[in-house]
């Protein structure tokens, strides 16, 4: 009942929004592609689609100097921002309100509002993968799933390539409970702040490490293991939708709290 | 004016964005100045222990002018206010008119002091807000190093500093830094306000004071992209906040002309486009 | 129909909006809540809504404890303080979207009940450009469609036309010969003590004789 609604509301209304994600992407693509042909390296079309979740390899470990990676760090804060423009938007308002008490249960609520975040990463993560395979047919850039522009370590799976998904999704779960407890600004600022310090240090507690594909050890010697990641990412889900469920339960919904967000 | 502007101000100040901004970066402050003792305490156990042969070259010790936030290249808590002040600046006040005009307050105002002033209040105020949050921020930070680290005049054969001498005012930072900082920490201060103007700017298209405050936060982010790929980080405000200068090529006359462009596209906006409109 | 209020009090930030309150409300009936600004009304609804929990006491509906075997009052209609929808749907969409909810209405009976409210179900105009009386009619029109069996309305012929109050007593006389449980708060003491079978008088958060 609640997630007919959301995606109504909550996702066909936001596709627009993907618009300029796609933007974004393009752009990304075609500096990527000015670089392949000024270090005369053959790209594939996986190539580009990892390009905007590899981030930088670990610092200081690698031994490179720290670059902040401006790509991966675009395209998370573009989808935490989504996911802080929807949820909580008009749950003080009476509008929010019938919508709330007509759908019968707090907790069902809640957890349409995590299927919104689930159905939202997903879509995020196709028009990405879209418009850089768009990019690449239209520009004759062979399509195919090998991976050139970095090296793949032994410990390599496919899991491994999963994990950006899910830590976006897991990120937009714990963004939600902590919109529960403050608001979508302080969540949003929170969340990105998380995400910045995550480029600086490579640990699996700063679980945004987990969608950096080069701070994986698949990718990278010194890199997090990819169950260590699976792990951590499940403690935090687990953690977030638990004490999100309960917060809300409990949450007094008054308009004041709409007038002071 | 006075009136309209009075009544802004005592709203700022009894707003709790305006702490909650001001916390999120003195956490930040305290976290790199616990960060920078405890390092400096490390570095100077190691040297008592094994002399020069800790690192191979000349100890050298922390000082304010590479330990305050300002000019920290090797830390974390630095890159996260520098990423952030966009939204930290816009935070205390953006919003205050998506929220004016859902509530109906708007309508209480203009139907009691001139449009003119209660714009141009609205607008001053949002600049302040930005200026005076950033402001606190980076001069708490020196402050606070200034009382444990020593005011050493730079020196450039240390490479312990990261302004370089080719930089913006690279000379000013090695005979004069003090000078330097307050003139980087002004910078800072007004580009934080014109940021905050920029947000109030954008919650003229927005009833959500979530896109007001978060959208000029994207919009800088998506700016400092575009510049970055086209090699021109030097005319992205992220990056030219700085003090320290990671890109070359930044000018005063690039941040003094983006200033003024930038606030002029705010107040062009919301001062001559939005005060003419019809409120309902 | 029954509801259940027993010795319910409601305490934020060291305050008490609501102190020990004690009700038995019936199905079928009218309930008129009175009393000045602040004195706890919106509060009180909206603890009977499920939005708010009591600091003690608990809230009975046929039964069931409210925020213990259910989150909201299984069938309710709510207008509480100003209405607000979707600006860019038209009154029919949003009530459809409502609607889906909970038990779908078909097109037909979302049309009787904007027909019922005074509103013309086949108006095209976005919500956004209604005017406060229409607004408050389509909230109205929320509140009661689907024949609920709690009703709450937070003065709802707040700028409605003479017409409109006159459509609004018809919706309440039907509502209340089906068997539901209105409430209605409201500052006209006339228009309340004549749509209402019993009248409450709120004050500081008491229910006073």
């Amino acid at each position: 009942m609640y997630f007919k609604y959301d995606l109504k509301v909550g996702f066909l209304r936001n596709l627009p929004k993907l618009i300029v994600l796609a933007g974004i992407v393009l752009i990304a693509n075609v500096s990527l592609r000015r670089n392949a042909e000024l270090l005369s390296l053959n790209l594939s079309s996986f190539d580009y689609i990892l390009y905007l979740v590899k981030s930088i390899p670990p610092f200081p470990q690698s031994g490179e100097e720290f670059r902040f990676p401006i790509v991966w760090y675009l395209i998370q804060l573009y989808l935490m921002w989504i996911i802080g423009s929807y949820p909580f938007s008009s749950v003080y308002d009476n509008h929010g309100v019938s919508v709330l008490i007509y759908g019968g249960s707090r907790s069902r609520w809640y957890l349409s509002k995590v299927a919104w975040i689930a159905l939202t990463v997903l879509a995020y993560y196709l028009v990405m993968t879209i418009t850089s395979l768009l990019f690449c047919i239209v520009l004759g850039v062979p399509i195919s799933w090998e991976i050139n522009l970095f090296a793949v370590s032994e410990e390599f799976s496919s899991a491994a390539l999963l994990l950006p998904i899910v830590t976006s999704f897991v990120t937009g779960v714990f963004q939600l409970f902590l919109m529960t407890l403050t608001s979508p600004i302080v969540s949003f600022i929170a969340v990105a702040a998380l995400s910045a310090a995550s480029t600086y240090i490579t640990t699996p507690l700063l679980f945004p490490n987990c969608s950096q594909l080069l701070k994986l050890s698949a990718f990278s010697e010194y890199g997090i293991g990819t169950a260590e990641s699976y792990l951590t990412l499940g403690i935090v889900f687990a953690f977030s939708l638990t004490a999100g469920l309960i917060a809300f339960n409990k949450r007094d919904i008054l308009k004041s709290q709409g007038d002071e967000e | 004016m006075k009136v309209a502007l009075k009544l802004e101000l005592r709203r700022l100040f009894s707003s709790k964005e305006l702490y909650i901004a001001i916390l999120i970066g003195l956490a930040l402050v305290v976290w790199l100045f616990v960060y920078e003792i405890v390092e400096a305490n490390l570095f100077a156990e190691q040297y008592a222990l094994y002399g020069d042969k800790v690192s191979g070259y000349l100890y050298y010790p922390k000082t304010v002018f590479n330990s305050c936030i300002e000019l920290e290249y090797d830390a974390l808590p630095p890159i996260i206010l520098y990423l952030l002040f966009p939204i930290i600046a816009a935070f205390p006040y953006a919003g205050a008119y998506c929220k004016d005009k859902k509530t109906g307050y708007l309508k209480n105002l203009l139907t009691r002091i001139d449009r003119h002033d209660c714009f141009m209040a609205k607008y001053i105020v949002s600049f302040l807000s930005g200026f005076l949050v950033s402001g606190v921020i980076l001069l708490s930070s020196l402050m606070l190093t200034m009382l444990v680290f020593p005011m050493l005049t730079p020196e450039a054969v240390t490479q312990n500093y990261y302004v370089q001498s080719g930089n913006m005012w690279g000379e000013l930072f090695y005979t004069m830094p003090i000078l330097y900082t307050l003139l980087y920490i002004l910078i800072d201060m007004l580009w934080c306000g014109c940021m905050a103007s920029f947000a109030l700017m954008l919650s003229m298209f927005t009833p959500s004071p979530f896109l007001a405050v978060t959208g000029s936060f994207i919009v800088f982010e998506v700016l400092d992209y575009v510049l970055s790929l086209f090699s021109l980080s030097q005319f992205s405000p992220i990056t030219f906040l700085r003090p320290i200068q990671t890109v070359d090529g930044i000018s005063f006359g690039i941040i003094l002309t983006e200033f003024i462009v930038f606030m002029a596209a705010s107040f062009t906006a919301f001062y001559f486009l939005e005060r003419k409109k019809d409120v309902f | 129909m029954q509801l259940d209020l027993k010795n319910v009090s409601k305490t934020i930030k060291g305050v008490t909006i609501l102190d020990n309150i004690s009700l038995t409300l019936q199905g079928g009936k009218v309930y008129g809540f009175q009393g000045k600004n602040g004195s706890g009304k919106t509060m009180l609804m909206r603890l009977i809504c499920g939005l708010i929990r009591p600091t003690s006491g608990q809230v009975v509906i046929n039964g069931e404890i409210l925020g213990k075997d259910i989150s909201f009052p299984r069938s309710v209609g709510v207008l509480i303080e100003n209405p607000s929808f979707l600006p860019e749907y038209t009154a029919l969409k949003n009530l459809r979207l409502l609607s889906d909810l909970r038990e779908h209405l078909s097109d037909d009976e979302l049309k009787a009940v904007l027909s019922d409210v005074g509103l013309d179900p086949e108006d095209k105009r976005k919500y956004r450009s209604f005017s406060l009386g229409m607004k408050q009619k389509l909230g109205i029109a929320a509140a009661v469609m689907g024949e609920p069996e709690l009703v709450i309305l937070d003065e709802p012929i707040n700028a409605v036309d003479d017409a409109g109050v006159e459509n609004i007593r018809h919706i309440l006389a039907k509502l209340k010969a089906h068997g539901s449980l209105i409430i209605v708060a409201c500052h006209d003491r006339e228009e309340l003590e004549l749509i209402s079978d019993e009248v409450l008088r709120i004050d500081a958060g008491r229910i006073v004789p």
